[in-house]
């Protein structure tokens, strides 16, 4: 064999230096990797290796205006199921027939709801009642894990549910107090930190809290547990005595302007609360704050107030009622077509005369009324803490469609929208002495560390003097004490008020629903208690004074005695 | 009885002929990379194996035994003549070529591509062997032809004869091998002095074609490798796009000067590294052991190169000259691939760190070439003397 001698050549090295250079290249990268950038590398091998946990804050209670708790924050277990262990039939069944029998529901439905996952950790139970759970974690039933959650018990029940809210799956308010005052109740979430491997496990003995969770607030609300009881039951035995669609019962410190009870229906129930369903979500909104309606008559008070205070009549002042008012060529007649001849002022809230209280709105002229609707707070959130509340809206001079008839209808409460809550406060400011307050839901908190804040009683505006507002005090304990028999008329203490019976607008005119109010107080001389009744399209057709008036002359009379003001007459013979 | 005898001693004494110029240090570097390779496997293996020790389920037992089998293939390959090897480069031409079609038809797909048999607990890729099969062939047809590649008529054969081989490689698909041929028909017939011009022609023929190429002939998935070595941090969120190459960044990065100690390192043992025991070991190792392990590293691949080289230099014939030059093109192309990728200059391709990544056909195959590489050594004396 002869082979072909080796080229002694260099050229053998050449595939070294090639090398060399790619060497040189990767080392360099080396060196920017591992030496010049180290810092930042490092601090990002380290970010992805921790994630951070929410440590859910205790939620703060909501208590009654006397300390009762209405929503307490307890422990609760949320129940998951790992995939992966129950995908052995026999064993599944058995594991879950022994869930159902610790949590309630069916195995099979258990069972089936795991069954839809390949692998993971599945919720099958959510805020199972804290023993259950323990009970639970003692029987180590295979696969199943139980993770520290807390919810929301009502220790009176649905009481006062329109007004607390509730809170959802991530413990936040959903509605009502627990909504608006999400952020004060709910405190501020701590974080833990734990390591974890890729795959987002957490590493044990890898965790540390970063920020411990500070505890919400607890609520003191102005409602009276006891009174609120008053309020939801009157509103229902009205409703369903007068066949109403709903309504709102408001009762009310007319001085401070704290709401003692504040029923409003259709509301949710916790019983019943079913936030999957749709129609459900119709009952989250308070609709004493959220709804508008005419107040009709009621607004009379107001048109008095206003025309009183401006001095342009006195409760004596006298007109002739001939039944009909024509304002701009438009005939506007009495509710019940009747004509009552001369009439004073006082008359005219006795038998709810409207031409009267046209009257006294053209006495007073456009301009003058609607300052005093703004000094009465119409048209303006009331400033209350519940979520959700309308202005209110009516129509002014300055609007291009202005009509003089809009003046004339807006003074017996037509033309004219409101909350039932802006009403009742509108109505407070002209019995307290003229001061139009803020009306408030809450009457404190107190805070993490047991220290009390309470929420200051706030005068928005003086709308009208005390010495109107004496005066009309007076004509409106001569509605409701008319010398004769009256259904508003409480048995044990004297009072005032004011019925309205308003049509429901519908586009161009009104049809022939009617909503049912009476707004009244007591006592007489000194309020302690307003309250407001509204009963939404009553199927009989009773007028407010009917329909609403007895209920407002119940609550009172088992409102004052409750809080213990003396009764002031004896009752005359049934009612 | 005595002639017997004599024969008998005579036949020992020329089994062990040549012994004393076995290149020792060459195989300690080779050893050194294994046992570097073993530690690393054990730490990036950690979490994906959890069964006895001595199993040959555990990657680092398995590891070990193909270690073993490759140091018997080295020391058979470095008893047998490498003439021998190129005598019949056909035969081993041709099974190359035989096996890579079969693998396609018949081969194991794994992370969408076909370059495995299964024989029972071992998976075979015979791109490992075709590779040296080339280098074989490549190197008995510049023999043939004067061990001369300055005739361009030559330089074409010898491309025909890398080609076919190069091709069906990436088409399994495995591009990174398929480049690795190429590297070592570069190699090779730049020692056996290729012309300048020649090479210069061909870059430029390959430049033209190259916007067809990378229209007709390659997958998105490949053109998507090289946007992502371009900005990694692209495709944000989960595992992006860029996922591997960043995670790999990260560890080797966050490794330092001196590494976070073997076994230690976070990226490595929580799972962020994919494939920490075969293409992402270099990331094991720089998190692990750091700049400085880096630096081991490359001294050992350095010896090998220096060592390779040497053996290249003083090779009997041209023959010999260019299958180590092949060799060392061969370890070394797929070192620089396999780091470049780890340190994100090169697009993600499953190219094994060789002597280090957890494999044995890479291994055995290795080890083989390093046996030629030894035969090459012990022959070169007594050729020269003829």
């Amino acid at each position: 064999m002869a082979f072909e001698p080796a080229q002694r050549t260099g050229r053998v090295w050449l595939p070294a230096a090639g090398f060399g250079l790619f060497g040189l290249l990767v080392l360099a990268r080396l060196v920017q990797l591992q030496v010049l950038d180290h810092p930042e590398f490092a601090a990002k091998a380290a970010s992805e290796m921790v994630a951070a946990d929410t440590l859910y804050a205790r939620r703060g209670a909501i208590l009654d205006r006397n300390g009762h708790p209405l929503a307490l924050t307890v422990d609760t277990w949320d129940v998951y199921v790992s995939a992966r262990a129950w995908r052995n039939e026999s064993a599944a069944v058995r594991a879950s027939e022994a869930l159902a029998k610790a949590i309630g529901g069916d195995a099979f439905t258990i069972r089936q709801r795991v069954r839809e996952h390949e692998s993971g950790d599945i919720l099958v139970a959510r805020d199972i009642p804290f023993e259950v759970g323990r009970e639970l974690e003692r029987q180590g039933i295979p696969g199943v894990t139980l993770l520290p959650n807390i919810g929301r018990a009502h220790p009176e029940g649905d009481l006062g549910a329109s007004v607390i809210g509730f809170i959802g799956a991530d413990n936040s308010g959903l509605a009502g107090i627990e909504a608006a005052l999400d952020s004060l109740l709910g405190g501020t979430p701590g974080r833990a930190i734990f390591e974890r491997d890729s795959a987002g496990r957490p590493i044990p003995l890898g965790r540390y809290v970063a920020r411990q969770p500070v505890p919400g607030a607890d609520v003191v609300l102005t409602i009276d547990r006891r009174l609120q009881e008053l309020a939801e039951r009157e509103l229902r035995n009205a409703i369903e005595e007068h066949r109403a669609t709903g309504g709102a019962l408001i009762i009310m410190d007319p001085n401070t302007g704290e709401i003692l009870a504040l029923a409003s229906e259709p509301s949710f129930r916790y019983s019943t609360l079913d936030l999957s369903r749709e129609d459900q979500l119709e009952l989250l909104r308070n609709r004493a704050v959220t709804d508008l309606y005419e107040p009709g008559s009621v607004m009379k008070v107001i048109t008095a107030a206003a025309a009183l205070d401006a001095g342009v009549v006195t409760p004596n002042t006298s007109y002739v009622d001939t039944g009909v008012a024509w304002v701009a060529g438009v005939p506007i007649r009495n509710w019940d077509y009747n004509v009552y001849g001369t009439q004073t002022m006082t008359g005219v809230l006795q038998h709810s005369i409207n031409t009267g209280a046209i009257f006294m709105a053209e006495r007073l002229g456009a301009e003058r009324f609607h300052q005093y609707l703004d000094a009465f707070g119409f048209g303006r959130r009331t400033g209350v803490e519940l979520q959700g509340e309308t202005p209110g809206i009516f129509r002014r001079p300055s609007d291009p469609d202005w009509s003089p008839v809009d003046l004339a209808t807006q003074s017996f409460g037509q033309a004219i929208s409101v909350t039932p809550l802006q009403m009742a406060v509108a109505f407070a400011a002209a019995i307290n002495g003229g001061r139009l307050l803020e009306p408030h839901v809450v009457r404190g908190y107190v805070l993490p560390d047991g220290t009390w804040r309470p929420v200051e009683p706030k005068v928005i505006d003086q709308a009208i003097s005390p010495q109107t507002s004496a005066t009309l005090r007076q004509m409106l304990g001569a509605v409701v004490d008319p010398g004769w028999y009256h259904p508003a008329n409480p048995r044990y203490y004297t009072a005032g008020g004011k019925s309205g019976t308003a049509n429901v607008p519908v586009v161009n005119g009104y049809n022939d629903r009617q909503i049912a109010s009476f707004v009244g107080f007591a006592p007489l001389q000194n309020p302690r208690i307003l309250v407001m009744v509204k009963l939404d399209d009553n199927a009989d057709l009773q007028t407010g004074t009917q329909a609403a008036g007895p209920v407002f002359a119940r609550v009172v009379d088992e409102a004052l005695r409750y809080l213990g003001v003396p009764p002031e007459k004896e009752p005359e013979g049934g009612r | 009885m005595t002639a017997v005898l004599r024969r008998s001693r005579l036949d020992a004494r020329a089994a062990f002929r040549g012994w004393d110029r076995f290149d020792a240090v060459m195989t300690l570097a080779a050893l050194g990379l294994v046992v570097l390779g073993l530690l690393l496997i054990h730490s990036g293996s950690r979490n994906e194996y959890s069964g006895p020790a001595l199993s040959f389920a555990n990657p680092v037992v398995k590891q070990l035994v193909f270690a073993l089998v490759g140091l018997g293939a080295m020391l058979v390959m470095s008893r047998v003549d490498y003439h021998r090897l190129t005598h019949y480069w056909w035969l081993w031409y041709g099974l190359s070529l035989l096996a890579l079609v079969a693998v396609l038809i018949v081969g194991q797909t794994q992370f969408g591509s076909t370059r495995w048999f299964d024989i029972g607990p071992v998976q075979v890729q015979p791109s490992e062997f075709a590779k040296v099969a080339v280098i074989v062939a490549l190197a008995r047809f510049f023999a043939d032809y004067g061990g001369d590649a300055r005739d361009l008529r030559a330089l074409l054969v010898s491309l025909a004869i890398v080609v076919p081989v190069a091709l069906l490689i990436f088409v399994e698909p495995d591009l990174g091998t398929a480049a690795v041929t190429i590297a070592i028909w570069l190699g090779v017939v730049v020692v056996a002095g290729v012309n300048r011009s020649h090479l210069a022609l061909l870059a430029a023929v390959c430049l033209a074609a190259a916007p067809f190429v990378w229209t007709f002939a390659v997958a998105d998935y490949q053109v998507e490798r090289v946007s992502i070595l371009v900005d990694p941090y692209r495709d944000q969120g989960g595992l992006g796009a860029g996922y591997n190459v960043i995670q790999a960044e990260t560890a080797i990065g966050s490794g330092g000067l001196l590494g976070k100690g073997l076994g230690n390192g976070e990226q490595t043992q929580l799972e962020f590294l994919k494939v920490p025991t075969k293409d992402f070991i270099f990331s094991v190792l720089g998190e692990e052991l750091g700049f400085a392990g880096a630096m081991g590293l490359f001294a050992l691949y350095i010896l090998l190169l220096w060592r390779g080289i040497r053996a290249a230099q003083i090779a009997g014939d041209a023959a010999g000259q260019l299958i180590a030059v092949g060799i060392v093109v061969l370890i070394l192309t797929q070192t620089f691939i396999n780091i470049a990728v780890n340190v994100g200059l090169f697009p993600v391709t499953g190219i094994p760190l060789p002597f280090v990544s957890q494999g044995g056909s890479s291994l055995v195959a290795l080890f083989a070439s390093l046996g030629i590489l030894q035969s090459i050594i012990l022959r070169h004396r007594s050729y020269r003397q003829v």
